[in-house]
């Protein structure tokens, strides 16, 4: 529980780069179903497999993908973990602030009282 | 998890001016700002309620650790809107007073300042990947 605002750990600021790309969210939102190969992951897209590739690339740097050998193919895999790590840092945020509303709660309360 | 970039919201039984006056002046922000976890020094407090002024504050949690927050205002809409930066971590957080029948819904947003995350549709992006998330450890693929 944070009651400041600490510093996100600083490798989730390369994740966080990376998720402001929508077509790099929608290749984790599809990777949540399952793994998929680069060829899988382009078919929905109006894009290369080169392209696909480059974003893979940059998923994988942050941590959020990683990919592995299987026969000829190299399958992507979520690392559901990771993203954990950012939704943690959300749920922080998001309790740092409901304790501060509780506390404002009441000094609205004290104040009205004493008038 | 709700997965977007609103942090919360909360229906209060005082005057927009009121709530107003909690978020921007030292007695005000000394009295909630650290929360059930710490206590912020009414004497830590100093505010320069513009946009590029400043308010600052100490905290110090019970186990003894203190710390100094430093906030700079982007904008000032009193007694209805206050948005402001966190230098050091880049976090941007809008405050919205609206009155709401004989008090007021207060909504506080946090964004993260990066530029390129500065977007309505990136955060539309990160509910989709914390949706993405949620899917992903519903189904159990990890665990």
């Amino acid at each position: 529980m944070t009651t400041s605002l600490a510093p996100p750990e600083p490798d989730l600021d390369a994740a966080f780069a990376a998720l402001a790309d929508p077509v790099r969210r929608a290749l984790v939102s599809r990777l949540a179903r399952g793994e998929a190969t680069v060829k899988q992951l382009a078919e929905p897209f109006a894009l290369t497999q080169q392209a696909i590739s480059h974003h893979v690339g940059v998923l994988r740097r942050c941590g959020l993908v990683e990919q592995r050998r299987d026969g000829t193919s190299r399958p992507c895999r979520l690392r559901a973990e990771r993203l954990e790590l950012l939704s943690t840092w959300i749920d922080d945020q998001r309790r740092a602030w409901g304790d501060r509303l509780d506390a404002l709660e009441r000094h609205l309360g004290d104040d009205g009282t004493a008038r | 998890m709700s997965g977007d970039e609103l942090i919360a919201r909360r229906r209060l039984a005082a005057s927009p001016e009121r709530v107003w006056t909690a978020f921007t002046t030292p007695a005000g922000i000394a009295a909630f700002w650290g929360g059930a976890h710490a206590t912020v020094p009414p004497g830590s407090v100093v505010v320069d309620c513009r946009p590029g002024g400043e308010f600052a504050l100490d905290t110090r949690a019970p186990g003894g650790a203190a710390g100094r927050l430093r906030f700079v205002y982007v904008s000032v809409a009193a007694p209805h809107e206050l948005v402001f930066d966190e230098p050091v971590t880049g976090i941007r957080t809008t405050v919205t007073i609206r009155p709401d029948g004989d008090g007021v819904e207060l909504t506080v947003h946090q964004r993260r300042l990066p530029p390129e995350l500065r977007t309505a549709r990136a955060a539309d992006g990160l509910a989709s990947i914390l949706e993405a998330l949620d899917l992903h450890l519903r189904q159990g693929a990890d665990r």
